[in-house]
């Protein structure tokens, strides 16, 4: 650094001429003429340059807590017993905190520390921005709304066997019927999923994963030979796909004779059986005019059938207390 | 609800809530082995025959065959080793790879009778381990050798000649199952069963963890054929076994059975095993268990009587929790903590930044109590940047670059004040973009044309200086003889040489 003017007066200049950039300078008289200097004159109050992307990147990271030991998170475990859900509002100055602490690296005296109270409001803009694009980017999906920057964030941590036994559960948080943005959704531990929104959801769905569904049947009684199924409809003649057939029909579920209870007739299921006279699944539905112009039936329409409805829990943490 | 799909990485992304159901995802090439022939043949109108070109590449589509990936196992459905109530429920597996399932051919060698198309090669068989336990064996450690030449009494799959006798696969180390021949033949599926028996899905991925790598939300599934055993007012033990049928079409119920009398041994690519009983055990059961509140240590029965109290109930209310502070003086005593996932909404303060943990510490005088949130959130923040080399070369990078801009303004402030240029000077520099250095050049330039021009116009003489660098020191230049001193010479009639000589000696002497 130049020393023709005292080091204090010059690094005051600095901050204040960072402080300075966003606003625009008045332009020096003697320079007002050419636009040669006025290049110049622009120059003289520089913009700081922006922060790395791949460092930003890595900041937000840090406020959306990866890497945060989860005794940090969880300082006392009465807080998060097993089996269940704890919501909460991230504390944007703990999460400030953070930010403070990876940029305190590298800080060997008065210029560097000016440096980093110079840059600290465009650091935050610039993770504020960042910190939408956390999730997608590791998605390798498209960013969808960097709707609120530097909003409120709220979340809940969940602790259940449901996180461990269903993995690919899913989360809808909403406000005022608004679907909420996912910051951040990861486990912490096999059965601790960490879940955070741009912004505070009144409104909080955990759904079964969709493709996890179940096959299943309808028993009359625990011990009934046969059992049974609603039919769907498979999109085709107006029919909504997945939706019940009007009337509610039924379709038996054949099981195999022979000693070994419980194994389903797949053939006989599906295609029917003369003796004794068994209606199959594809006569039902093709005289409920649910098929398509080729009577297709595969393995992808008998899972339409036979998929067991979504699990689905609805929170509403306002109401919590 | 599409038949078949072809594998497309450029599928649409699905809107959250819908499923699509595949009937099979197809592989542009089964695994297995193939001859790759190319042959030229060329013509010529006059000649005879050509001698033809020929020549053959074997090439081996690989994928998983004996074992399977764990991670390629997405979920298993009842969740392992959970209890619940699944009576009414078929088990299957959710694999993360969408076209596994029809990567291979159920029948590599002589296919009994023609398989129906998008038959899988997978296939799940439950056992009730209560009455059928004895009959099955637990997936042991043998090698792929073991599994395809069993000996006596047991049948294993035919999978050709090659590979029994391929050393490099039979030496694979796997994990296989013997299942007693009538058991396997009553609750294998049959092989016109198969192909409604596993298909793919694909949903959306906007509302699932992040998880590892890139989710591309395509899954293949595959269904058992048998509900979980269930008994009432017992619990009971149901065994999954997922299973390569891969050369075992020969033995499916109706292509003929195993023979009388024989074991079959099947590998076992994964093995799970659930209980089925009249507990809460459903996703919904367990869901509804589970015990909604803000994020804070239990404190509500604590009493709140005296001032003291009251004020740790409501530290504990927002999320505080007590915890022990090691001082630096040695003292202990108790100071608050709160966790980022706070109880109650905060103000975001922004008097950042904290250049210390110290200055981020908060102190109670009036009950003399540390607050070290946010203490310990810098030094968490530094310790984990401290750990990432990358990143702390790129925040020294970004500094630096900082103070070199800082540098150039300030020595530009610096010659714009020192020089100001004149007004009404210049277009003579249109091109736009220049070096730094290129245009303090042509400001310097400026204004030296601005104070020198009318000087030079008024003509006159300038007086010129010449630099030193150019200036020419005879007495430097030794072998140089001045004017003077070469007519002397001359005239003397002295030897030219002599004389130079004499010169740049003469200092010397």
């Amino acid at each position: 650094m130049q020393s023709w003017k005292p080091r204090q007066t010059h690094l005051t200049g600095l901050v204040q001429a960072a402080a300075a950039a966003a606003a625009p300078r008045p332009a020096a008289t003697s320079f007002a003429a050419t636009a040669a200097t006025a290049t110049t004159a622009a120059r003289a109050a520089p913009q700081p340059p922006p922060l790395p992307t791949t460092a930003a990147t890595w900041l937000a990271q840090l406020r959306l807590l990866y890497g945060v030991p989860i005794e940090y998170l969880v300082p006392d475990w009465r807080m998060l017993p097993a089996e269940s859900v704890r919501f909460f509002f991230l504390d944007r100055n703990f999460t400030d905190r953070l930010v403070d602490g990876a940029l305190s690296i590298g800080v060997h005296g008065t210029r560097d520390a000016l440096q980093n109270a110079a840059a600290a409001a465009a650091v935050r803009a610039q993770v504020d921005a960042a910190e939408t694009c956390v999730r997608d980017a590791l998605r390798a999906a498209t960013s969808t709304d960097p709707a609120a920057l530097g909003a409120t964030a709220a979340g809940f941590v969940m602790r259940s066997l449901v996180v461990s036994g269903w993995p690919g559960l899913e989360v809808r948080g909403s406000n005022a019927g608004q679907p909420l943005p996912l910051l951040r959704m990861d486990r912490l531990a096999p059965d601790i999923l960490l879940v955070l929104f741009a912004g505070v959801p009144d409104a909080v769905n955990i759904m079964e994963p969709p493709e996890g569904l179940h096959f299943g049947v309808r028993k009359d009684s625990a011990d009934a030979p046969t059992g049974y199924t609603f039919l769907r409809g498979l999109g085709h003649n107006g029919q909504a796909a997945g939706k019940q057939l009007p009337g509610t029909p039924r379709q038996t579920v054949p099981f195999r004779a022979g000693g070994r209870s419980g194994v389903v007739d797949v053939r006989t299921l599906v295609e029917g059986a003369t003796s004794p006279a068994f209606v199959g699944m594809r006569a039902t539905l093709k005289s409920l005019g649910a098929l398509d112009g080729q009577d297709t039936f595969t393995s992808a329409e008998l899972a339409i059938e036979m998929v067991r409805s979504a699990g689905l829990q609805a929170f509403l943490p306002t109401g919590a207390k | 609800m599409t038949s078949t799909a072809t594998l497309d990485a450029s599928s649409d992304i699905l809107p959250a809530g819908q499923i699509t159901f595949f009937q099979a995802v197809l592989p542009p090439v089964q695994a297995g082995d193939y001859t790759l022939l190319a042959m030229q043949r060329p013509t010529d109108a006059h000649a005879a025959e050509l001698a033809r070109y020929e020549v053959a590449q074997q090439l081996r589509v690989d994928g998983p065959r004996y074992t399977l990936p764990p991670d390629l196992v997405q979920l298993v459905y009842p969740p392992a080793n959970h209890q619940g109530d699944f009576g009414t429920s078929f088990p299957h597996v959710v694999l993360s790879s969408p076209d596994l399932p029809w990567v291979r051919d159920i029948a590599p060698v002589s296919p009994p009778a023609p398989a129906p198309a998008h038959t899988p090669w997978l296939a799940l068989l439950t056992v009730y381990v209560a009455t059928e336990g004895e009959l099955v064996t637990r997936p042991t450690r043998m090698t792929v050798g073991d599994v395809l030449t069993p000996g006596a009494g047991v049948v294993g799959p035919d999978l050709g000649a090659a590979t029994a006798g391929d050393p490099l696969q039979t030496g694979q180390p796997c994990l296989a199952v013997d299942i007693d021949g009538a058991l396997f033949a009553a609750i294998a599926p049959r092989l016109d069963e198969l192909q409604y028996l596993a298909h793919a899905r694909q949903v959306s991925t906007a509302d699932k963890e992040t998880g590892g790598g890139v989710q591309a939300g395509f899954y293949s599934v595959v269904v058992g054929n048998r509900l979980a055993d269930s008994a009432a007012g017992a619990a009971r033990d149901s065994l999954v076994l997922l299973v390569s049928l891969e050369g075992h079409a020969a033995h499916l119920p109706d292509q003929g059975g195993p023979p009388a009398n024989t074991k079959v041994r099947l590998f076992a690519m994964a093995s799970w095993s659930f209980t089925t009983g009249a507990f809460p055990g459903d996703f919904i059961d367990l869901m509804q268990a589970v015990g909604v509140d803000r994020a804070q240590v239990p404190h509500r029965d604590l009493p709140a009587t005296t001032a003291a109290q009251q004020q740790v109930r409501m530290a504990l209310d927002i999320g505080y929790v007590p915890l022990t502070d090691e001082t630096r003086s040695g003292e202990r005593s108790t100071a608050w903590y709160r966790s980022p996932l706070a109880a109650y909404a905060t103000t975001r303060d922004l008097h950042g930044p904290y250049p210390t943990s110290d200055s981020a510490m908060r102190y109670d005088p009036g009950v003399g109590v540390f607050d070290h949130s946010y203490a310990a959130a810098w030094q968490v923040g530094r310790q984990l940047a401290l750990s990432d080399a990358s990143f702390t070369r790129t925040m020294i990078a970004w500094r630096r670059q900082a103070y070199a801009a800082a540098a150039d303004a300030g020595s530009d402030a610096l010659l714009t004040a020192r020089l100001p240029a004149p007004a009404a000077t210049l277009a003579f520099d249109a091109a736009p973009p220049r070096s730094r250095g290129e245009q303090q050049h042509a400001h310097l330039q400026s204004v030296l044309r601005a104070q020198l021009g009318p000087l030079t116009r008024a003509g006159g003489d300038l007086p010129t200086v010449t630099p030193r660098r150019r200036r020419l020191d005879p007495r430097r230049q030794p072998g140089v003889l001045s004017q003077q001193s070469l007519e002397q010479a001359r005239q003397d009639g002295e030897d030219l040489v002599h004389t130079i000589v004499a010169h740049v000696h003469k200092d010397r002497r």
